[in-house]
């Protein structure tokens, strides 16, 4: 049961409107019977909201001529998307490839890719590299990059030029090897 | 503004039923029928009509677009109505990303019992025409907010329940009924110096 003072003048406006629900609407119109107030905004709230509804301003005349209203509409409809589910002619597109990376998309991550490699040949021939964890590729460090940018490789760092690639390193002291794994991360 | 036009010729269901199978000319008389309704009630809601026009264009070509889903659970009119109000309620929506109107709060102290209108409302001694009425409600709907208007409008004009308008608008029942009451309450200020006509009296409040 609805608390008398909670009844606010927004819950009398509801009941008015028969908003209510027949719990709170009971309370209100027991509030309405017994507060001389409550029943004078009442009042007010029906008498105003009936003025309104009957006197519902005349809608506002069309400003551009029926035809051209009409044209626009048509325009409209023609420029409209077909419709698979209604319209029978509608053919529905191939359903998109992957669009294939451009060339100078390709040789942005391929010459840095290249000039790792060719480190990577280079630099076993004028020093030994210190291992890290002797032991198969599994014992390898792998150190994917945060931003990208920075390929870590054994204590030398190679710059990469592109912010959209993703490196892993590995090293095996058993086969003495290192490999560097580039990756595109916008590719994947 | 709920009613259909006086029109000879088929009923809008049978339009309705052609449209739905691609006749262009029986949409075409459905558009003739109802475009002044449509844009009525879009120019009553934004008050502008550059935007109005661009509004209920929208809603026919919408109302195309889905008229296969038109289902004749309600008239074609009140399907059409619906379409343009969202549309309405969207563009108002895009609009006030860029420009924030603050509302005014409403009063909710439950003991605030005061009058909605002053006395001299209820003394019948100076008449407006009807149309001067309509004039006079049309002036004071423009001067209230988009979002008090709006609630006003579907209420009053549309006659939905507040859980409709809730729903329809994206705020609360609680903001709904909030918004209507200062709504009334500014119309009621804004009308002041009407006299309310002997009929409306006869209505008893709800029991």
């Amino acid at each position: 049961m609805p608390n008398m003072t909670n009844l606010s003048p927004s819950d009398l406006q509801a009941w008015v409107d028969g908003q209510l629900d027949p719990v709170t609407s009971q309370a209100v119109a027991d509030l309405v019977q017994r507060d001389p107030q409550a029943q004078a905004l009442a009042e007010d709230l029906r008498l105003l909201s009936h003025l309104v509804r009957d006197h519902e301003p005349a809608p506002a005349p069309l400003p551009v001529k029926p035809d051209y209203f009409w044209a626009r509409i048509q325009e409209g409809i023609q420029r409209l998307d077909p419709d698979p589910d209604t319209d029978p002619t509608f053919d529905p597109p191939p359903s998109r490839a992957p669009t294939p990376a451009s060339p100078s998309r390709w040789l942005a991550w391929l010459l840095p890719a290249c000039a790792a490699i060719a480190l990577l040949v280079w630099l076993p021939s004028r020093q030994e590299p210190a291992a890290p964890n002797p032991g198969s590729l599994a014992d390898a460090r792998s150190l994917p990059t945060q931003d990208s940018t920075t390929v870590t490789m054994v204590g030398h760092e190679i710059e990469t030029p592109d912010t959209g690639m993703a490196s892993l390193t590995f090293y095996s002291a058993q086969n003495a090897m290192t490999v560097v794994w580039l990756d595109r991360v916008d590719l994947l | 503004m709920t009613g259909t036009p006086e029109t000879s010729g088929p009923a809008d269901e049978s339009l309705v039923k052609s449209a739905q199978s691609g006749d262009m000319t029986a949409f075409e008389e459905l558009v003739h029928r109802h475009r002044d309704k449509i844009y009525g009630r879009v120019f009553s809601i934004v008050r502008n009509e550059e935007e109005a026009l661009d509004l209920s264009q929208e809603a026919w070509i919408k109302a195309w677009q889905r008229l296969h889903q038109f289902a004749g659970d309600s008239s074609f009119t009140t399907w059409i109505t619906r379409i343009a109000i969202n549309l309405c309620l969207d563009h108002l929506r895009k609009q006030q990303r860029h420009r924030v109107e603050p509302l005014p709060e409403t009063r909710e102290d439950p003991l605030a019992w005061e009058r909605l209108l002053p006395p001299v409302w209820t003394n019948p001694t100076e008449r407006l025409e009807r149309s001067e009425l309509r004039v006079r409600i049309d002036a004071a709907l423009a001067k209230l907010s988009e979002a008090h208007r709006t609630v006003l409008i579907l209420h009053e004009f549309e006659r939905l329940e507040y859980k409709e308008i809730a729903r329809m608008v994206g705020i609360s029942i609680g903001t709904v009924m909030s918004r209507l009451f200062y709504a009334r309450r500014r119309m009621a200020t804004l009308l002041a110096d009407l006299q309310f006509p002997d009929a409306q009296h006869d209505q008893p409040l709800p029991q």
